[in-house]
């Protein structure tokens, strides 16, 4: 009896043993934070010129004690503070905030906003500073339609 | 009893792993890699059905050139046109397929969407290779000439260029692209200068156009009537706003007129790309899965 419980013990236990892609099975760890560099805000209020540090101290500011507070609510990608730190980064101070006024003009425009921008799988509106920088070679035009991926 | 149960579930175990050398089939026989990898490309899994074929080339010693052409027609569907156009390049023209490899070498290019490096290439290819040359690949090379930025070259010369059964829908094509009326930037700026708002409704952006007129008249009101009743600061904190708004306009409008023209060309290459896609790249349909 002992011989019989003992071969079929090694039987049957050494089954599970065969298997050995537990990770693929095996229950996922799920973190919910949120991951920062994705947000693209560096949080340094240093820039590479006087003028990048001056719209990056201002943009802090505005993320520190307004964004932070009020939530994510910005409907394009990047938001506009995002897109003014890229735009002066781009094209320099005076045609970066002549981009970023006429990217807010498009933000409070309240007759159909996202209809001609594609959308992002986070609902979110594409609308990138390639295509404002006057350099028509660098339009890259996606139409409303386009799925674009997860930035 | 115990003994007997024992030996036949070890015995089983045993046979489970050792079927296949029973039945005495060969798995990876070259004959029976390619009927996989046929299976395989059928099925549209290109990835591995590639893998299978370069086994099987690998381990074939016949000179395959059928197997080449379908690796290289894999390639292309997975979108590594550059090594695609490598093993249609291969293709010798005692081989069979060295006609339908010409065209596929040629579409491999057309499909980088490069259309200048596409000329450039077939041109060379052309020189080099004389017998690639075919009606169908010709069609490709004149119908990419509607892609181009820079100006067309004369309709009667592409119209004589195409085989016949194509000179209807290039006549088409060609009036759609000379008649498409693109949006002047200079113009938007000039006219969103003069009345904020102005441009933007040139170049159909309708409701950023009322929002830019409305902000910057608001803003300008604002500052206007700060001033007038005293309050300096809040005054010329309202006119730079509105010089801003005001001047941000003027540049969107031109922006936007950018975006405008740059959306034309995108919705032409589009129904172009369609029409050429639906027309199979003018290459003659072959089906090796039937």
């Amino acid at each position: 009896m002992r011989f019989f419980i003992i071969c079929f013990t090694i039987l049957f236990y050494s089954s599970p043993y065969s298997q050995t892609d537990w990770v693929m099975w095996e229950k996922a760890e799920i973190s919910y934070t949120v991951n920062h560099e994705k947000s693209g805000r560096g949080k340094s209020f240093l820039g590479n010129s006087f003028d990048e540090t001056i719209v990056n101290s201002l943009a802090n500011l505005y993320w520190i004690f307004i964004s932070d507070v009020d939530g994510d609510n910005c409907p394009f990608h990047p938001s506009c503070s995002s897109f003014y730190l890229e735009s002066v980064k781009h094209t320099g101070f005076f045609q970066g905030t002549l981009m970023f006024f006429d990217r807010f003009t498009r933000d409070i425009n309240f007759v159909n906003r996202r209809a001609r921008y594609p959308r992002l799988p986070n609902y979110k509106v594409y609308d990138p500073v390639s295509l404002y920088t006057l350099d028509e070679e660098s339009i890259n035009y996606y139409p409303p339609s386009k799925k674009l991926p997860r930035p | 009893m115990r003994l007997i149960i024992l030996i036949w579930l070890c015995s089983t175990l045993h046979f489970a792993q050792t079927a296949l050398e029973k039945t005495e089939i060969d798995l990876h026989s070259t004959s029976n890699i390619k009927i996989f990898a046929d299976h395989l490309f059928c099925e549209k899994d290109y990835l591995r059905a590639i893998q299978e074929y370069q086994r099987y080339l690998s381990l074939d010693t016949g000179n395959n050139d059928t197997i080449r052409f379908k690796i290289g027609l894999s390639l292309q569907r997975i979108g590594r046109l550059n090594e695609a156009a490598d093993y249609f390049d291969q293709e010798t023209v005692r081989s069979v397929f060295f006609k339908e490899a010409g065209r596929e070498y040629f579409k491999s290019y057309f499909l980088q969407e490069n259309y200048n490096l596409f000329r450039s290439n077939f041109n060379d290819k052309i020189n080099s290779k004389p017998a690639f040359y075919s009606g169908e690949s010709k069609n490709l090379y004149y119908f990419s000439f509607l892609f181009a930025e820079e100006p067309l070259p004369e309709k009667s010369f592409l119209l004589t260029s195409v085989t016949e059964d194509k000179r209807g829908d290039l006549d088409l094509f060609y009036d759609k692209k000379i008649s498409i009326s693109y949006k002047n930037p200079v113009l938007a700026g000039l006219l969103s200068a003069l009345i904020p708002g102005a441009g933007k409704i040139y170049t159909h952006q309708f409701g950023d156009g009322i929002t830019a007129a409305i902000v910057t008249g608001l803003t300008a009101f604002l500052a206007y009537s700060n001033f007038k009743a005293g309050h300096k600061f809040r005054g010329w904190a309202f006119a730079a706003a509105s010089a801003f708004f005001y001047g941000g306009n003027i540049y969107g409008s031109a922006v936007s007129a950018q975006i405008y023209n740059a959306q034309l060309r995108f919705n032409f290459d589009n129904e172009l790309k369609i029409y050429i896609e639906q027309n199979n790249y003018f290459l003659p349909e072959y089906d090796f899965c039937k």
